[in-house]
């Protein structure tokens, strides 16, 4: 049996960065819908509300990080300005997305000054759910045609929970280590023309990360999660 | 005046795993006088019950009332009013949840109950203008209604219900920093008559309302529904240890068929959250220990009663607990009527308030290897051992024959995925896991007796006790009310038991049927111990039978 060697009492760590952000998702959708039926038709992404990021798996950012995003948008509190901050790198994520797999489609957006008039009154949603314990609060068409973003279809993102893991591995004497933020997302798309929802499902995204989840990764996942609902059907 | 309901029909379906009532309501001449559907999502029919009491509550009264306004029980020493006790405020009638407060009226507080703790609920407040707007005096007052009614049913408390006292949260939340330190409130229930004074005060306070359009799929159908998300928090004082209680919040979800402008349907998915949401609280603040079940003695049925214990069942187990929260003394439930439960006390000791530590265990079966040695045997004599040696083991040669022995016993049994084994925690229910696996290794102490059954066979039957650590894999329980599951728990099992075998039935195998009452201790688990009552992990509970063949190498000692 080979004895202990000095070097063997020392912890050799490396921090295994994860290449590039990875996604899976599930879903149902309508059977009999066509990606060819999104053809010149206006895809709404809905406005994250802040009632739906899980509170025990809330935003994994240092308060540093937060205060950057803030910057970015002067007219909200923290944890709303990093909300927007997901939601942005989502919709230009979108927009990506609809331009490789359905030129035709229009990525509609609400811009971030407008979120106030947006969630102002609650009775301006429909209350969705799907399986009883997830709600989606889905803009009525009304509000939308208020603010001049009138829309066919919208993504609405009904759950966020945000997580970040450390993984120690050990082999003989090296240690190394895999860090992950992930974001496990709940989403349906709803149909406005025919006032149902088309398709539900969850979408876990993950990137690696090195000291610690900086904006940077965020909102790296907020684009991954857009980009999995969009590249999947029915948009595809 | 309104036709009076006559005949009430109740039919329950269950689409996928939501369970859907629809009540009808009709009056003499049996025309449909009123009707709702509701549906909640759950494993079993019993996740229905206490949303389908309350709806039928409010049908049949739909002023919202809920039961009896609670009468003045005693009279209440008269008191020269003090300098820090209340004015006589303010209520109104009840009135839709959209609709504006209504003026203020000057009423007097009212007492309820003979209980020794004196409890002030006030009229729930919200928490900022926005809700204010949304919801009204009259919920507010259902709210106050509504907790006063649920800790009367516990039978051990006197129930004050004062007009407000803080026109916001915010003065509130204010008032509650010093207020241990200070007095405790008393209020007047007539001019000059002063309520008891508080021992402990409750401060509901509605954070949120929301009345929407909505649309569940889980339903199986595509019908409009008004949907009321209340989010109800609860603050208070406990005077007795001088400390604020620790905040409490809910949220609850109810729809009930209709659109958000039809009045009578918004009102009453509002009014059934709001049960909802106080009877939520109301067992969350079991947690705290202002608020322990306490038992009411009843010396002529030699046992106790509790009062309005949702939830219990026959066999269910507590522990007492004093003041200073030592433990002392176990009770069972021997009965339980309605809403209330007699208890068999075995012991009380010092205690007076009760802890939940679990329910009557559940039968479970385990697939399990062992490995037996004998040890000795008790009256065999040397030519006789030679005679079985000679005849591998034959009962006939041996005669009947005490014996002592240790075995090891080393077992894999999958959870509740297989349906082989499950346990009972400390709050009611049978814990949940999803594909978990128990394993471990217990050392086994017995002694045993053995008669000839057959030639070849002896039939033994062996008390043991053992002892021996288990590690239950993956997450045992759920988080709907109280706790977060166990996470990976790693615990000392100690058990005692009977075996009953067939003795080398196969050749060196037996056939071996085995009871156990099983208690496992839990030492660790990845759930910091913070997110259980008073830190402590739950013990588990469990009656293990077993039924296998047990492998006997050699059971003639060298």
């Amino acid at each position: 049996m080979p004895r202990l060697s000095l070097t063997g009492l020392f912890l050799l760590f490396s921090v295994l960065a994860c290449g590039g952000p990875a996604s899976v998702s599930e879903r149902s959708v309508l059977p009999g819908f066509e990606a060819g039926q999104l053809a010149h038709k206006r895809l709404l992404l809905a406005p994250y509300p802040s009632s739906a990021v899980n509170e025990e798996r809330a935003i994994p950012l240092s308060a540093a990080e937060v205060r950057t995003l803030a910057a970015t948008f002067p007219d909200s509190d923290a944890e709303l300005s990093a909300l927007k901050a997901f939601y942005f790198s989502g919709e230009s994520s979108a927009r990506q997305a609809a331009e490789r797999a359905n030129p035709d489609l229009t990525v509609v957006h609400i811009d971030a000054p407008r979120w106030h008039d947006y969630f102002e009154n609650s009775e301006d949603f429909l209350n969705v759910t799907v399986d009883g314990k997830i709600h989606y609060q889905i803009p009525q068409r009304a509000l939308l045609q208020r603010l001049d973003r009138d829309a066919d279809f919208a993504i609405v993102i009904g759950g966020l929970a945000y997580s970040a893991e450390i993984m120690t591995m050990k082999s003989d004497t090296t240690y190394s280590q895999r860090r992950t933020a992930s974001c496990d997302a709940n989403f349906l798309i709803w149909d406005y023309q025919a006032n149902r929802a088309l398709a539900e499902g969850t979408v876990n995204s993950s990137t690696g990360f090195g000291k610690e989840v900086t904006s940077k990764e965020y909102q790296e996942l907020g684009a991954e999660v857009i980009t999995e609902i969009m590249t999947k059907r029915p948009f595809r | 005046m309104r036709d009076a309901p006559q005949a009430l029909r109740v039919t329950v379906d269950r689409v996928g795993k939501t369970f859907i009532a629809h009540i009808e309501l009709r009056n003499n001449r049996a025309d449909l006088i009123g009707e709702r559907t509701l549906s909640v999502r759950g494993e079993r029919c019993q996740a229905i019950e206490p949303y389908l009491s309350l709806a039928v509550a409010l049908m049949i009264d739909p002023e919202a009332d809920l039961g009896e306004p609670p009468e003045r029980a005693e009279e209440p020493k008269a008191e020269a009013p003090s300098p820090g006790s209340e004015p006589p405020a303010a209520v109104s009638k009840e009135a839709a949840p959209s609709e504006p407060a209504a003026p203020l009226a000057p009423v007097a507080a009212r007492v309820s109950g003979r209980g020794r703790r004196v409890v002030y609920v006030y009229p729930a407040l919200s928490a900022s203008s926005e809700t204010r707007r949304r919801s009204s005096v009259a919920l507010s007052q259902l709210t106050q209604r509504l907790f006063g009614q649920r800790l009367l049913e516990r039978e051990i408390y006197t129930v004050v219900q004062p007009p407000p006292l803080f026109e916001s949260a915010l003065q509130a939340e204010n008032f509650r920093r010093d207020a241990p330190d200070r007095a405790p409130p008393k209020a007047f229930t007539a001019p000059n008559v002063l309520a008891p004074g508080a021992d402990y005060v409750l401060q509901p306070i509605i954070d949120s309302l929301t009345v929407q359009d909505g649309l569940d799929y889980s339903r199986g159908s595509q019908l409009p529904l008004v949907t009321v998300t209340l989010r109800m928090s609860l603050a208070g004082i406990d005077y007795v240890r001088h400390e604020e209680l620790e905040a409490l919040d809910v949220t609850e979800t109810v729809s009930v068929e209709g659109n958000r402008h039809d009045a009578r349907a918004a009102g009453f998915a509002v009014r059934l959250a709001a049960g909802k949401a106080v009877e939520s609280l109301v067992i969350a603040l079991r947690r705290q220990a202002a608020f322990r079940i306490r038992p009411r003695s009843e010396p002529e049925s030699a046992g106790a009663v509790l009062g309005s214990l949702r939830g219990v069942e026959t066999g269910d187990r507590f522990q007492f607990e004093d003041e200073s929260g030592a433990r002392s003394g176990w009770a069972v439930v021997r009965e339980v009527e309605g809403n209330r439960a007699k208890l068999r006390v075995w012991k009380s000791g010092s205690g007076e308030r009760l802890v939940d530590v679990g329910k009557q265990p559940p039968g479970t079966f385990e697939v399990s290897l062992r490995r037996v040695q004998r040890l000795g045997y008790g009256e065999a004599s040397d030519a006789e051992r030679a005679r079985a040696l000679a005849s591998f083991r034959s009962t006939r040669a041996l005669g009947s024959v005490s014996e002592y022995g240790l075995d090891w016993r080393f077992y894999l049994e999958p959870m509740d995925g297989s349906g082989l084994r499950s346990f009972a925690d400390s709050n009611f229910n049978v814990l949940k896991s999803d594909g978990n696996l128990a394993f471990g290794i217990a050392t086994q102490l017995g002694v045993g007796y053995e008669l000839p059954a057959l030639p070849a066979v002896g039939l033994s039957l062996l008390p043991f006790a053992a002892i021996g650590p288990m590690l239950i894999e993956g997450k045992l329980g759920k988080s709907e009310a109280q706790n977060a599951p166990l996470e990976n728990l790693l615990g000392l099992t100690a058990s005692v038991g009977a075996h009953l075998e067939l003795y080398r039935l196969f050749g060196a195998v037996s056939l071996s049927a085995s009871a156990q009452f099983e208690y496992v201790l839990p030492l660790y688990s990845e759930t910091p111990r913070e997110q259980y009552l008073d830190d402590r992990y739950p013990s588990l509970h469990a009656f293990v039978l077993q039924l296998g063949g047990v492998f006997r190498a050699s059971d003639y000692p060298d």
